[in-house]
């Protein structure tokens, strides 16, 4: 996930900022809550009395919900759970942040109530007799759960989701060597997630920590994460260091090396991370012409542009005003401070310009902008992307195809693209 | 007049409406005309199936048994008629299914050119955008020009054009008279780029009034678990169903016979004895009487609100 960032901040968003970064470092989460992703995709959790939930699941289909139950947990490795409330109970299924946050407290949480975010809708393949599943984000214990977290802070370590739903710790026995389809990192940042969950062998050179800027840096996940890259392609190594003889992240000397993963991949936003379970170099001699040579077409070729924006058009915003802009590519987060313009418009005339909250999320290649204060009802708001902005490979945003209204000759000088949404009634 | 009473006035005058001659239509549609569960009137675009796969299209009214979360409803409207269409083609057009474009394009513009003069398609396309390359028109050399104009590249952003398709539909009705709202998704229905999930799709296509029919550009048994769950949850709850053509070359097949569903369909509406607009879900069963064997297929609920 990308970092946050205020870009005409006032002292009160600054604050929120920092109050907001601070509790998610007393989480043991990394970067800032997705909490205003999901947020801007469902609304605001509505904080909901368990027992109400159960009385007319119906009237809360489709909204997100903050509720307690028991966490009762049906597999421990497919980290299927289901939430108890009263005599009533719903699936789990988890998004990422809470899919890390409970394969990593799940054996202690097992039984124990805790308070979810989640969106609630019907689901056919939900528990028997219930027909409910809350699709989660955000999980946290209450009660007996919550002091145990509170007297082990050893425990409270940095979670990574996507790490640790595969981490290599807690394998018993190291793989054969023989074990593993052999594949590309352009085959692993092509599949689009195909080969998510299934080991693989990939060779690459060995990069350091990102040391030449082959990843985007916001999504690092670890701090012991490392890099290999191959041709134009590159991907992130969790959970096993890079040490021993000629290895050394820092040093410029081994990033000729060429190395053998062998590991799970996960794909996010385009990045790929490969929990490893082991790491060799590769001494055969041909080990380097083995990998691709740069090129200059691919997937990398295209320049970034603006692929879809929600709410959609004829959907007014939620209150709180918040919009989500997609991109086909990862944009370097960097590149989106001060370039991102807000302002009111009625009939159409500019009525404000507020200032503007932004969250980059790598894993859906999605800019959550918030303007400040949110805009009154019926109005126009007009999201601008100034130039300046661009991806992880350096190229420059392009306008998308409904930049220029109809009629338009040109978009203002600096404005790259524009989008509009409306206030609701 | 009672609200129930009010809704069947409605109920009535668009029943009137929708088998009047169009040259008869000069009455203008009383103010509020809808069959939206908003005015209490539930519509149901109705198909049954034979066993032997023909659609059953002489049934009478009192064939038919209709309950709501189980209680028995009287039918306040009966139709039998063809009513126009306003249909969205939703057509892929991503990298995965580049070699299929050219014989994709070519039924579709065949299954164009078969529909009713009266009828309005929208013709939307999508990769990484969503992008409406013909707004709702029954220009036929317009549609059929936009067809072409589609070219395939890119991932497959197949639930954001869904939930963009499913907010933005044509309206249900048009000059007093209803129509019916037809969704025909052409995919192989691997999303790999989707900001909205599938339950906010799902959720979507259960509160609106539309049929969604998919024709699945691949073998039932190629397509991952989640995306078939999707494919057939989306067309099983509005009513539509999933289509697998053997192959590319039977898409011109399936495309008739969806356009043959369409000229073969029954138009039921009730006023709901259940008056509470708790925005409570409803499930709705119709049946056949004493048919056990005939397929009954209509959207499965909807959400009372008010």
């Amino acid at each position: 996930m990308g970092k946050g960032r205020v870009e005409v901040a006032g002292w009160a968003i600054g604050a929120s900022i920092a109050c907001l970064a601070g509790a998610s470092a007393a989480r043991g989460e990394t970067g800032v809550p997705a909490d205003a992703f999901y947020a801007a995709l469902h609304g605001e959790p509505e904080p909901l009395d368990a027992a109400l939930l159960v009385a007319a699941p119906g009237r809360f289909v489709g909204h997100a919900v903050r509720t307690r139950g028991r966490l009762r947990m049906l597999d421990a490795n497919a980290l299927l759970f289901d939430l108890t409330v009263g005599t009533g109970r719903a699936r789990l299924h988890l998004e990422p942040e809470a899919k890390a946050v409970l394969a990593a407290r799940a054996p202690a949480w097992d039984g124990k109530a805790v308070e979810v975010d989640g969106l609630f809708y019907r689901d056919a393949d939900g528990p028997a007799g219930s027909g409910y599943s809350l699709r989660v984000w955000r999980v946290r214990p209450l009660g007996a759960a919550r002091r145990l977290e509170e007297t082990a802070p050893n425990e409270a370590r940095t979670v990574s989701p996507g790490d640790l739903v595969y981490d290599t710790r807690r394998q018993d026995a190291r793989p054969a060597p023989s074990e593993g389809q052999t594949v590309s990192v352009e085959d692993l940042v092509y599949g689009a997630g195909r080969y998510d969950g299934r080991l693989v062998r990939v060779r690459g050179s060995f990069r350091g920590r990102n040391r030449h800027r082959d990843l985007p840096e916001a999504s690092r996940r670890g701090r012991g994460d490392w890099v290999i890259k191959d041709g134009y392609f590159a991907a992130w190594i969790t959970g096993h260091d890079a040490r021993g003889e000629r290895w050394d992240l820092t040093s410029s000397e081994d990033a000729e090396g060429i190395v053998d993963i062998l590991g799970v991949p996960t794909t996010a936003g385009g990045v790929v991370r490969i929990a490893a379970r082991r790491v060799d170099l590769a001494l055969d001699a041909d080990a380097s012409s083995a990998l691709a040579n740069p090129r200059a077409g691919g997937a990398f070729a295209v320049s970034p542009s603006l692929t879809f924006a929600y709410p959609v058009p004829g959907e007014p915003l939620r209150p709180a005003g918040r919009m989500i802009l997609q991109f086909n590519k990862p944009l370097d987060p960097r590149s989106l401070e001060s370039r991102i313009r807000v302002r009111y418009e009625q009939d159409g005339a500019a009525t404000a310009a507020p200032r503007v909250l932004h969250q980059y999320r790598d894993r859906n290649r999605a800019l959550v902008v918030t303007p400040y204060p949110a805009p009154p009802p019926r109005t126009e708001v007009v999201v601008e992307l100034l130039e300046g902005i661009i991806d992880v490979d350096g190229r420059a945003l392009l306008p998308s195809p409904g930049a220029r209204a109809p009629g338009e000759a040109a978009l203002t000088a600096g404005v790259v693209d524009r989008v509009r949404f409306r206030s609701g009634p | 007049m009672t609200g129930r009473g009010h809704a069947l006035a409605l109920l009535t005058a668009a029943a009137l409406a929708a088998v009047t001659p169009l040259a008869a239509q000069d009455v203008p549609a009383p103010p509020g005309l809808s069959f939206g569960s908003n005015v209490g009137v539930v519509r149901l675009d109705v198909t049954v199936v034979a066993p032997d796969g023909r659609f059953v299209t002489d049934l009478r009214e009192q064939d038919f048994e209709l309950r709501e979360d189980g209680n028995p409803q009287a039918i306040d409207s009966f139709l039998r008629q063809e009513l126009p269409v306003s249909l969205v083609l939703l057509m892929d057009a991503s990298n995965s299914v580049i070699d299929r474009m050219p014989v994709a394009r070519a039924a579709t513009k065949q299954f164009v050119s078969t529909l009713r003069p009266d009828d309005e398609v929208r013709v939307v396309a999508f990769n990484d955008r969503v992008s409406v390359v013909q707004e709702l028109t029954s220009d036929r050399g317009a549609l059929s020009r936009a067809i072409d104009a589609i070219a395939a590249g890119g991932a497959t952003a197949l639930y954001n054009a869904l939930y963009a398709t499913l907010r933005n539909l044509p309206p249900p009705s048009s000059g007093g008279r209803p129509r019916r709202r037809v969704i025909v998704l052409l995919s192989d229905g691997e999303d790999t780029a989707s900001l909205v999930w599938e339950e906010q799709v799902l959720e979507l296509v259960r509160r609106r009034e539309a049929t969604v029919h998919v024709i699945a550009l691949r073998a039932e048994s190629d397509a991952s678990n989640r995306s078939a769950r999707l494919l057939r949850l989306l067309s099983g709850e509005s009513g539509g169903e999933v289509h697998h053509p053997g192959s590319i070359r039977d898409l011109d097949s399936v495309y008739a016979r969806i356009g043959d569903e369409l000229r073969s369909q029954y138009t039921v509406g009730y006023v709901s004895s259940n008056p509470a607009q708790d925005g409570g879900w409803r499930r709705i069963e119709l049946r056949v009487r004493g048919r056990k064997d005939l397929r009954v297929r209509h959207r499965t609920g909807y959400y009372a609100v008010p």
